[in-house]
C-alpha cells in the first residue's frame, strides 16, 4: 500500500454520502443512519487488523451498491420518490411551454423582419416555415443533449 | 447459505426476536444474526435499515437517536406492543413449519 497518500476516512465518507444524496429515495435521517453503520463496520474491521482504507472498502461493499440501497429505500419512502418524479414532470412541462414560446416568438420576429424588408408573400411563407422548423429542431436537440448528459452522469455511479 | 426468498421471509421475525431481547441500534442485530447462524445467514447490511423503517411505519418498533459514549449518534430501535403480537404470531407459524418438517424428516431419514 502506498503510504505517501494517507487515507482520509471522513473525506471518503463524504464522497460516499455525496453520491447517495442526489437520490430522492433516501432522506437525510436515512443517510445519517447508514453513515453511522459504515463507521461502526469500519471500526470493527479495522480492529481485526485491516488498514482503515481496507476496512472502509469492505464495509462499503457489505453495505450494498448505491442502486440496491436506492431500490430498497424507494419501497419504504414511496412518497418522497413520487414527489420527486412529480417535480421533474412539472419542470419538464414548464420547459416545453418555455421552448414553444421561444420558437413562436423567434418565428414572429423573423417574419416581421421579412415583412419590413417588403419580401413577397411566398418568400415570407417559406421563411416562416423554415425558421419555425429550425428553431424547433434546435430547441429539441438542446433539450435532448441536456437530458442525455444528466442521465449518463447519474447512471455512471449507479450502474457503472 | 439461505435462498433469497427465505432471507426475505425470515428478516422481520429475526429482527423482532432480537429486539425482544432489548433495544438496539441497527448494526448490533446484523452482528448477532451472523454470530448465531455461524455466518450462514448473511444480510446485505444496508437492506436491514429499510426493513426497520417499514417496521416503524407499521408501528411494530419505535426509534430514538442517542449519543454513544464515543460521542457518535446512533438510532436505537425498541419493540412496541404490536411488534410483540406480530412476533408471537410469527413464532407460531415458524414452529408449525419446523415441527411438521422435523416429523417428516424423522420418519424418512433418507431425506436428511
Amino acid at each position: 500500500m502506498d503510504d505517501s497518500t494517507p487515507f482520509d476516512l471522513n473525506a471518503a465518507i463524504q464522497t460516499w454520502r455525496g453520491k447517495l444524496e442526489s437520490s430522492p429515495a433516501l432522506s437525510v435521517g436515512n443517510l445519517d443512519e447508514l453513515e453511522s453503520h459504515l463507521r461502526d463496520a469500519t471500526a470493527t474491521l479495522a480492529a481485526m487488523g485491516l488498514s482503515t482504507e481496507e476496512a472502509f472498502l469492505i464495509a462499503c461493499r457489505r453495505m450494498g451498491t448505491g442502486a440496491a440501497l436506492e431500490w430498497e429505500y424507494g419501497k419504504v419512502n414511496r412518497e418522497r420518490v413520487w414527489l420527486d418524479r412529480a417535480l421533474w414532470g412539472i419542470i419538464g412541462c414548464v420547459l416545453v411551454v418555455a421552448l414553444s414560446s421561444f420558437v413562436s416568438g423567434l418565428t414572429t420576429c423573423v417574419t416581421m423582419l421579412g415583412a419590413a424588408l417588403a419580401l413577397p408573400g411566398n418568400a415570407l411563407g417559406v421563411l416562416y416555415g423554415f425558421v419555425h422548423l429550425a428553431a424547433l429542431a434546435g430547441a429539441t436537440l438542446g433539450l435532448w443533449r441536456v437530458c442525455r448528459k444528466t442521465v449518463t452522469s447519474l447512471s455512471e455511479w449507479r450502474f457503472g | 447459505m439461505l435462498s433469497k426468498e427465505l432471507v426475505a421471509a425470515s428478516t422481520v421475525p429475526l429482527v423482532l426476536s432480537i429486539l425482544a431481547e432489548g433495544e438496539s441500534y441497527g448494526y448490533a442485530p446484523i452482528q448477532r444474526v451472523q454470530e448465531l447462524s455461524g455466518g450462514r445467514i448473511e444480510w446485505s447490511e444496508g437492506m436491514l435499515y429499510p426493513v426497520l423503517h417499514w417496521m416503524e411505519k407499521e408501528g411494530l418498533v419505535e426509534s430514538t437517536w442517542k449519543e454513544a459514549e464515543t460521542g457518535r449518534r446512533r438510532k436505537y430501535y425498541r419493540l412496541r406492543q404490536d411488534g410483540r403480537k406480530v412476533l408471537q404470531a410469527e413464532r407460531q407459524q415458524w414452529l408449525t413449519v419446523h415441527s411438521t418438517q422435523t416429523k417428516l424428516w424423522t420418519t424418512r431419514p433418507h431425506l436428511t
